[in-house]
């Protein structure tokens, strides 16, 4: 008997709807089954609302800041209503935008929570009642995440947050304490800074964002304290006490004490969603809750793939876009396969942080021996020019063949800088190639060219020393 | 400083091991003796202790890959220690587990094992050619770009035996499309599952032929090549067998035993074999020998969710029914758990396989070779047969042997069916020649 569609992709946000297009385009007829819209969380709940705000907080701080430079304007209003408005209506606009893309490549879409029945079927719970089994081909599972709940921190969506609560920012609340120094936590402490809270970061671990080069990661703390953020490592939420419209929250560990805040974000990491979806009645191996996938995103169950959050680290649009277009070419036939040498990580603070590669310590770890390149951008006439100081480009090169290990940089702009570095490591670049590169001036591209010369002790803008041992700068 | 570790010496004239397992990832630490590597010898799987403890730099020989004793399976080294030296030569022979688990004719048939044989190494087979390979870059990857490893994909080239001929060897797309027309066998991508993807349909599923499977494949197919089979099918009257047995089921029982038809069978094939020399025999092909076995044991075919293996009951003709029936449900109970040691599966002189639980009417098994015959037993059941020109019903059995007919003729083989068959008619007569 024929299937309904060659291939059903369970989930539309940046894995699932990038590997329903790329179904189409490659000919396959196309079903894209989304719970609640389009876009999933990063059109709707996170990269594009939070940069939204950012850029808003962006505008304000350089409002703000630019009376140093003798330009004065008067202290900007927040119309919170207007603004959510604009946001909301950005998001639509994108949200629309992958329904027009779905239109124009014949992609079928369908709104409803999906479940696998077999290696072949699905049953889905249509969002305007009704349920249908359809079949296909293969099937893509491409759920997502959601942010881990603590129980001891019930979230409640006024006091006790998460973070798809906080980017629909009802109000600007005059403090926030936020758990977690990781990506989303480093995000939202600088979005409401921007827009004038007080904001508290508490991080259990020693160090922020992860495994990120500790350098690197440590310098930004240092940035983000300077900005009033306050930060405080090996410490942590021990429990939390929700008022009328505050929080009480105890903190122990380098800070031992009880903190009344208007707002609790709680932003301790993501989980996958692969519960319910039927994965371990059809045999689908998990790890630790994502779905286990090969090269080509192909679960145990070769009729079954898994692009995006729900197959695994590291949890980032760009790499479930990039699955997406593997396992619906691998469906198409094609010999395609999810084979990144090195896979960029962007982080939205005031400067951003962007880095690709290894960091010193798992270039250290690996084996290698490693060459060190640093640009800082006080040396930089281009920063000098928007009145910035502080930043840095660190190139982790092997000192055996001088290849590029990684890329590391503090920067504005750092978010579109990385793109060179990864592009570096793809191809094999070594550190040389990139000094040897003529990148214009003046830009922000510059120090990466810098620090591959200084890796080998012939920048311009700097004193050349030889690269030091690597100590972090604390 | 990094050690190799050889495949150990891993029973008495076992000459090689097909990886089945690592139990240790690469990058992680290994206290001595801690399990480090499942390995395949014959039909037995062993895990293999680390003999060092230390780091696990690099599983030289991956999972399938079948590895002659004494050849390097894996790199140990310290704390904090690479590969340094090793980086380059590990790869290639870790990117060759089709062609060193190939047998010689078709190594052969590829190109560059040809070019091999004519540089006249003198490399024995199963091992890993020297042929080319990849410097390698960040993360220990081949240094291509992305086009290029995308085109080598499609072509079905392995990166890691492809030497790069751009700058600090850099593979090109020209590298690439040279040893693709050289014709390096593709390198096929496995799943996290192990099945191989492929352009087929997705209602095709490939799972590659690894462990017991390949084993049992190997053996077959040499078997069935090699020995002349020969079937021939007779009946055995079991309706006092049938009647001893419900007799002494519960005695058993009381001792412990399950007792089974298998014992019986066992006796009665062991007494056959004792009155029908050529029947446990082998023909030692080289000599040009009949090697007739003055010891009679006797293998089980028993299957298990690995597929089947032939645990052997030595000396079988000096045990009584109740040891029989002891000795295999504890084989059985170790086939079931993988715990069957390379003595239990080794030195049959015949073998039984018993369907009968299965049911049909009898099978026309292959010969476990270099034994000269298998006998199948199978379904007891209740049939009209003619008696003193009466209808009546008995308990029938068909037996059924597979005979090599380059050792035995006809006549001898169904000979010593038909003395099986009457001592299984006859069990009292059967259990007087004593245990």
């Amino acid at each position: 008997m024929a299937q309904d569609y060659d291939a059903i992709v369970l989930g539309g946000g940046p894995g699932g709807y990038t590997a329903a297009i790329r179904l189409a385009q490659l000919g396959k007829r196309t079903l894209c089954i989304e719970k609640e819209r389009l876009g999933g969380v990063c059109l709707n709940w996170g990269c594009m609302p939070t940069k939204a705000l950012l850029h808003v907080g962006e505008v304000i701080t350089a409002a703000r800041e630019i009376k140093e430079l003798g330009i004065e304007f008067s202290e900007p209003k927040i119309n919170l209503p207007a603004l959510n408005k604009w946001k909301s209506k950005m998001v639509d606009d994108l949200v629309n935008g992958i329904g027009t893309l779905f239109k124009v490549n014949k992609v079928e879409s369908m709104t409803g929570t999906a479940e696998v029945l077999d290696k072949n079927s699905v049953r889905v719970k249509k969002a305007d009642g009704g349920t249908a089994t359809l079949s296909a081909g293969s099937i893509v599972v491409a759920s997502g995440s959601e942010p881990v709940a603590l129980a001891a921190f019930p979230r409640n969506g006024t006091t006790i947050l998460n973070s798809d609560d906080s980017v629909s920012l009802a109000e600007i609340p005059k403090s926030i304490l936020i758990m977690g120094a990781g990506v989303v936590g480093l995000e939202f402490a600088t979005i409401y800074k921007r827009l004038g809270a007080d904001v508290t970061v508490v991080e259990m671990l020693d160090r922020a964002l992860g495994d990120t080069d500790l350098e690197i990661s440590t310098l930004l703390l240092r940035i983000l304290k300077k900005q009033g953020i306050n930060v405080h490592l090996k410490t942590k939420a021990a429990s939390a006490a929700a008022q009328a419209n505050k929080v009480t929250v105890v903190l122990e560990g380098a800070i031992n004490e009880s903190r009344q805040v208007d707002k609790l974000l709680v932003a301790v990491g993501r989980r996958p969603r692969t519960s319910n979806l039927g994965l371990e009645k059809v045999g689908v191996k998990l790890d630790r809750g994502f779905i286990k996938v090969d090269e080509q995103r192909r679960t145990n169950v070769p009729t079954i793939f898994a692009v995006g959050d729900c197959a695994g680290a590291p949890l980032l649009a760009h790499k479930a876009m990039k699955e997406g277009v593997v396992a619906a070419e691998v469906i198409a036939g094609m010999a395609s396969a999810y084979d990144p040498m090195a896979v960029p990580n962007c982080v939205y603070t005031d400067p951003q942080l962007a880095t690709a590669g290894l960091s010193e310590e798992q270039a250290k770890a690996a084996g290698y021996d490693v060459s060190l390149g640093r640009f800082r951008l006080a040396a930089l006439g281009r920063a000098r020019t928007v009145n910035i100081t502080d930043g840095m480009v660190k190139i982790v090169g092997d000192k055996k063949t001088d290849l590029v290990l990684g890329i590391h940089i503090v920067s504005p702009t750092a978010e579109s800088m990385v793109a060179e570095a990864v592009l570096a490591i793809e191809m094999g670049a070594t550190v040389e190639d990139i000094g040897l590169t003529i990148h214009p001036h003046p830009t922000f591209s510059e120090p990466i060219m810098e620090a591959a010369e200084a890796l080998h002790g012939r920048a311009i803008h700097i004193a050349n020393t030889p690269a030091p041992a690597a100590t972090a700068v604390k | 400083m990094s050690v190799e570790l050889e495949m150990p010496e891993l029973a008495e004239s076992v000459i090689e091991g097909e990886i089945v397992k690592w139990l240790v990832k690469e990058g992680d630490h290994v206290a001595l003796d801690q399990p480090l590597v499942e390995v395949m010898t014959d039909k037995v799987t062993v895990e293999v202790p680390s003999p060092y403890e230390g780091i696990l730099l690099k599983q030289v020989a991956p999972e399938g890959a079948v590895v002659p004793i004494g050849k390097p399976i894996a790199i140990f080294g310290k704390e904090g220690e690479t590969l340094d030296d090793h980086h380059a030569s590990a790869p290639a022979a870790a990117a060759a587990p089709a062609s060193s688990a190939a047998p010689a004719t078709e190594t052969a048939s590829s190109p560059q094992a040809a070019a091999k044989v004519t540089l006249g190494n003198g490399q024995p087979r199963g091992e890993v050619s020297e042929g080319e390979k990849a410097v390698l870059g960040q993360s220990g990857r081949p240094l291509a770009a992305p086009a290029v490893r995308k085109l080598a994909r499609e072509l079905g080239v392995d990166l890691l035996r492809v030497r790069g001929s751009g700058e600090g060897g850099r593979i090109r797309r020209e590298d690439i499309e040279r040893v693709s027309k050289s014709g390096q066998k593709p390198a096929p991508s496995r799943s996290a599952s192990g099945t191989r993807q492929t352009g087929e349909s997705p209602a095709t599923e490939r799972v590659p032929l690894r462990g017991l499977r390949r084993v049992i494949a190997d053996h077959m197919v040499h078997s069935k090549h090699t020995a002349a089979h020969t079937l021939h099918v007779d009946e055995a009257d079991l309706t006092e067998l049938v009647a001893m047995r419900t007799r002494a089921k519960e005695k058993a029982a009381a001792r412990g035993i399950k007792l089974t038809y298998l014992p019986f069978f066992v006796k009665a094939v062991a007494s056959g074999l004792n009155k029908y020399p050529y029947m446990n025999a082998s023909l030692d092909d080289e000599s040009h020998e009949i090697v007739l076995k003055h010891y009679y044991n006797v293998g089980i075919a028993a299957n298990t969710d690995e597929g089947l293996v032939v645990p052997v009951i030595h000396e079988a003709d000096s045990k009584t029914i109740f040891e029989l029936a002891a000795e295999i449900s504890e084989l059985a109970d170790k086939a079931r758990n993988g715990k069957l040691s390379h003595d239990d599966i080794t030195g049959g002189t015949f073998t039984i396989t018993n369907v009968g639980s299965v049911g049909g009417l009898f099978t026309f098994p292959v010969i476990n070779y270099p034994e000269v015959g298998i006998l199948g037993t199978h379904s007891i059941l209740e049939r009209p047969v003619v008696r003193d020109h009466q209808i009546v019903i008995r308990s029938m059995m068909y037996l059924s042997i597979s005979f090599d007919h380059r050792v035995v003729d006809g006549a001898l083989a169904a000979m010593f069916v038909k003395d099986v068959a009457e001592s299984l008619a006859h069990p009292d007569v059967l259990l007087m020649e004593g245990g």
